[in-house]
C-alpha cells in the first residue's frame, strides 16, 4: 500500500470538530487550574498539622507494624481529583463527598498510602500516594493491582494504572465499577497491588467505603424483541448516585444462541451525555430451562435528571436488530 | 501568527497560543487517537488528556521544531493509558480472534489498524499517516531503528492477513 492510499483512507474518519475543540479546551483548563499558585498557609499551622499527622501515624504503627489505618469522616477539601481523569471524582469532590483515608502498607521498600475514596452508585474511586524508588516503563510509572481477590464472578479484577510524579513521590488513582448486582450501603473492597514501578511486592488493603445516597427507578414492561422474537431485551431499572447513573438491563435468548453476548448498550439522549468514561459489565447470569438471561449494567459518569434515553443492545451482539426502548429518568 | 511564534508563546505559558496550535493539528491528532482506540468517545478522551499533559509539561519542549513529534509522543502515551484503563479490556489474543460471523464481513483499513498490537500499530501509523522516516519514528518512539523495522514488517504482514480477501475502494490492495 502506498502512503497516499493509507492517508486518504484515514482522512475519511469523521472528525467531530466541536467536541474535539471542547476536549482541547477542557484539557488546557485542567492544566491551567493546576498551575495556578495556591494560597500559602501560615508556617505554624502547617507544622502543627505535620506533627499531628506524624503522631497519628506513629500511634497506629504501634498497634500494627505493617498496616496502619484510620478512616476519617472528614471530607476532603481541595483539588485532589484535578490530577486524574475522573469526572465523577471531581464532581463529588465539589460536593464534599470524597472521604479521606489514611491506610499505609510497605513492601519491598515501597510505601503505599491510600488517601481518599468515594462510592457513588456503581462507581468507586480510590486515590493513593507512593514513596520509594520506582522504574519507568515506556516513559510511565505503572501500578498493577487486583481487586476483589480476583473473584472469577467479578467482570474485571486485574488492571494497570499510571502514576504521576509529585514533589515527594508519586500519586495514583483507581476507579472501580462495582461488579456485583446488589449494592451494599457499606462495603470493604479488597485491593492488592502486585507491582509498582517495576517493583514486585504485595501491598494489601481492605478499603472501607460508604455509599452516597442513591435513587432507584424500577421499570415495568420496558421490553422489546428482535423480529424473530427469540431475543428479549429488557430495561429493569436506573440507579442514580450523586454524580453517576447506571442502567440495569437484561438480554434473554435461547441457550447457546448468544453465549458470547458482551454488551455494549447503545444510548441516545435528549440531553448531552458525557463523552467517554462509560462502562458496561455483566452482573448476573440466570439459566431457566432452555433460556439464558444475562443481566448487565451500563454506568454513565454523570448524574442524569429530567432526561429521556433511548437504549438498545448492539446489533452485532444480538445478531438481528432489537427494537429500541425509551426510558424517562425524572 | 506563524506556528513557530505560537510554539514560543505556548512555551512561555500562553494558553491561547497553545490552544491555537492544537487546533491547527486537531484533525490529525483526533484521527491518530481514533486509529489507536477505535471509537469516538475514547479518542476524545485521548485528546483531552493530551492537551492536559502537553500544556502541563510544555516547558520541557527544548526544540521548537519538534513540536509535532513531541505532542504525538504524548498522544501515544495517552492512547496507551486510555486503552489500558478501559473497563472492558480486550486481550491481544482476543483482538486477533474474530467470531466466525465477522470473518465474512468487510473489514476496512481503520478497523484493521485498530487490531494491530500496540507497537506495530504506532509504527504503521507514523510511517504511513505521518509520512515519517524510520529514523524519525525511532526518535519519536525512543526505540532503535532496527526494532522499528521489525514492528513495521510484522505490522504490514498482519495487516495483509487482516485485509486479505477484503476490499476497500473497490480494489484489492497489496501492502
Amino acid at each position: 500500500m502506498d502512503k497516499n492510499t493509507f492517508s486518504n483512507k484515514v482522512n475519511e474518519v469523521d472528525v467531530p470538530k466541536e467536541e474535539v475543540l471542547r476536549s482541547i479546551k477542557i484539557g488546557i483548563n485542567r492544566a491551567t487550574e493546576e498551575k495556578r499558585p495556591k494560597k500559602k498557609k501560615p508556617i505554624l499551622k502547617t507544622w502543627i498539622m505535620t506533627a499531628a499527622a506524624a503522631g497519628i501515624l506513629m500511634c497506629s504503627s504501634f498497634i500494627d507494624p505493617t498496616i496502619s489505618r484510620v478512616l476519617a469522616d472528614a471530607p476532603i477539601i481541595g483539588g485532589l481529583y484535578v490530577n486524574f481523569n475522573d469526572m465523577v471524582g471531581r464532581s463529588l469532590e465539589k460536593q464534599n463527598l470524597v472521604k479521606e483515608l489514611n491506610q499505609t502498607y510497605t513492601s519491598n521498600g515501597v510505601d503505599v498510602a491510600l488517601t481518599s475514596a468515594y462510592y457513588d452508585g456503581y462507581l468507586i474511586g480510590i486515590t493513593f500516594d507512593v514513596k520509594g524508588i520506582l522504574q519507568e516503563e515506556d516513559g510511565y510509572y505503572y501500578a498493577l493491582y487486583e481487586l476483589f481477590n480476583g473473584d472469577p464472578l467479578a467482570d474485571e479484577t486485574k488492571e494497570l494504572t499510571t502514576l504521576t510524579k509529585t514533589k515527594d513521590g508519586y500519586t495514583g488513582h483507581i476507579r472501580i465499577v462495582y461488579p456485583y448486582k446488589d449494592l451494599p450501603k457499606n462495603d470493604t473492597i479488597p485491593v492488592s497491588f502486585e507491582e509498582i514501578g517495576m517493583n514486585k511486592g504485595n501491598w494489601q488493603f481492605d478499603v472501607p467505603v460508604q455509599q452516597n445516597p442513591i435513587e432507584e427507578y424500577l421499570f415495568e414492561n420496558k421490553e422489546s424483541t428482535n423480529p424473530e422474537g427469540d431475543v428479549v431485551f429488557k430495561v429493569e431499572s436506573v440507579i442514580t448516585g450523586k454524580a453517576s447513573t447506571a442502567i440495569i438491563y437484561s438480554v434473554t435468548y435461547p441457550k447457546g444462541k448468544l453465549d458470547s453476548f458482551n454488551g455494549m448498550l447503545n444510548v441516545d439522549s435528549n440531553t448531552k451525555l458525557p463523552m467517554g468514561g462509560r462502562s458496561d459489565g455483566k452482573i448476573d447470569q440466570i439459566t431457566n430451562g432452555d433460556k439464558t438471561t444475562i443481566v448487565r449494567k451500563l454506568v454513565i459518569p454523570d448524574l442524569l435528571k429530567n432526561t429521556t434515553l433511548t437504549v438498545w443492545p448492539s446489533d452485532v451482539e444480538t445478531h438481528s436488530p432489537v427494537e429500541p426502548i425509551k426510558i424517562d429518568i425524572p | 501568527m506563524d506556528e513557530l511564534s505560537l510554539i514560543r508563546k505556548a512555551i512561555q505559558g500562553d494558553s491561547e497560543a497553545f490552544e491555537q496550535l492544537l487546533i491547527v493539528h486537531s484533525d490529525r491528532l483526533y484521527r491518530t487517537a481514533y486509529l489507536y482506540v477505535g471509537n469516538r468517545d475514547d479518542a476524545l478522551d485521548v485528546i483531552q488528556e493530551t492537551a492536559y499533559k502537553a500544556f502541563s509539561s510544555i516547558k520541557q519542549l527544548r526544540n521548537e521544531e519538534f513540536f509535532l513529534t513531541w505532542i504525538t509522543r504524548i498522544l501515544i502515551h495517552c492512547a496507551y493509558d486510555v486503552q489500558r484503563k478501559r473497563n472492558n479490556v480486550v486481550t491481544l489474543s482476543e483482538q486477533l480472534t474474530f467470531p466466525r460471523e465477522r470473518m465474512d464481513e468487510k473489514m476496512d483499513l481503520t478497523e484493521a489498524v485498530g487490531k494491530l498490537p500496540e507497537k506495530q500499530r504506532m509504527s504503521i501509523i507514523l510511517f504511513y499517516y505521518y509520512d515519517m522516516s524510520l529514523k524519525e519514528i525511532a526518535q519519536t518512539l525512543k526505540t532503535p531503528e532496527n526494532t522499528i523495522k521489525t514492528h513495521l514488517s510484522r505490522g504490514k504482514k498482519l495487516l495483509r492477513k487482516l485485509l486479505g480477501g477484503s476490499y476497500f475502494d473497490g480494489q484489492k490492495h497489496i501492502l
